[in-house]
């Protein structure tokens, strides 16, 4: 399909639209059923993710338990040594590149579990944790997808 | 889904889903998504999307049950 036609519009734009909202961003650079398509499949699979384990799937860095901040000397573990503390739970960066969503099912798990509903099951929480990472990745080959398209139109990376 | 609720003691997005004996079953939705989500970036057309991602969806298939044959024949007979 032809882009040509399409305005010039700024690669970090259309990266930033596609981690917002997945396939935003081809939208943006006039690839309309890519975007549709793209969201489709990585919605589906964060929502699938999400039916499979519970929404606890989704394990925010920075919290004990899925409930209770990680206190160190005082302070939170994740304003004190914020790589560390994500790094200790590396599926999140993959389940964060879905977007925002991704941070409102992390607080949704954070309150489902003050709430008493316990962790799934080793083998449900691994594929729902796989799920939901897998969406992230996929969205990330969307972002990178779409940023390179919105550069090939005339602008700089 | 409140039928299912009720019976399984399932809440959705709450409780992990009540599938704990069909769970193989769960990697086919999850190759089909990778599959168009890929080819959503790769094919040149609308109309070829469909077609290109089942494609795409049995190779992923049959590459990962060879991959669980050649497993349990190596860790079965070999070792």
């Amino acid at each position: 399909m032809a882009t040509g036609s399409q305005p010039f519009v700024s690669p970090w734009l259309v990266a930033a639209a596609g981690w917002a909202v997945p396939g935003l961003g081809h939208a943006i650079v006039g690839q309309k059923w890519r975007g549709v398509a793209l969201f489709a499949a990585v919605a589906s699979l964060f929502v699938g993710g999400l039916l499979i384990g519970g929404v606890r799937v989704v394990d925010m860095p920075g919290y004990f338990d899925g409930q209770r901040q990680i206190l160190r000397n005082g302070s939170w573990t994740l304003t004190q040594n914020p790589v560390g503390t994500v790094l200790g739970k590396p599926w999140f960066i993959a389940q964060s590149l879905t977007g925002p969503s991704a941070f409102v099912a992390g607080y949704g798990g954070i309150v489902a579990a003050r709430n008493g509903y316990p962790k799934p099951t080793a083998r449900l929480s691994d594929i729902g944790v796989l799920y939901c990472a897998t969406a992230g990745m996929m969205n990330l080959i969307g972002i990178l997808d779409a940023s390179g398209r919105a550069s090939r139109q005339g602008g700089k990376p | 889904m409140p039928l299912l609720a009720s019976s399984t003691g399932w809440v959705p997005f709450l409780s992990p889903a009540p599938i704990w004996d069909a769970w193989p079953i769960l990697l086919l939705p999850l190759l089909v998504g990778i599959s168009v989500a890929y080819k959503a970036m790769k094919v040149p057309t609308a109309s070829r999307l469909l077609p290109e991602a089942l494609k795409l969806t049995l190779y992923l298939t049959l590459g990962l049950i060879g991959a669980a044959v050649a497993l349990t024949v190596l860790v079965g007979f070999v070792l």
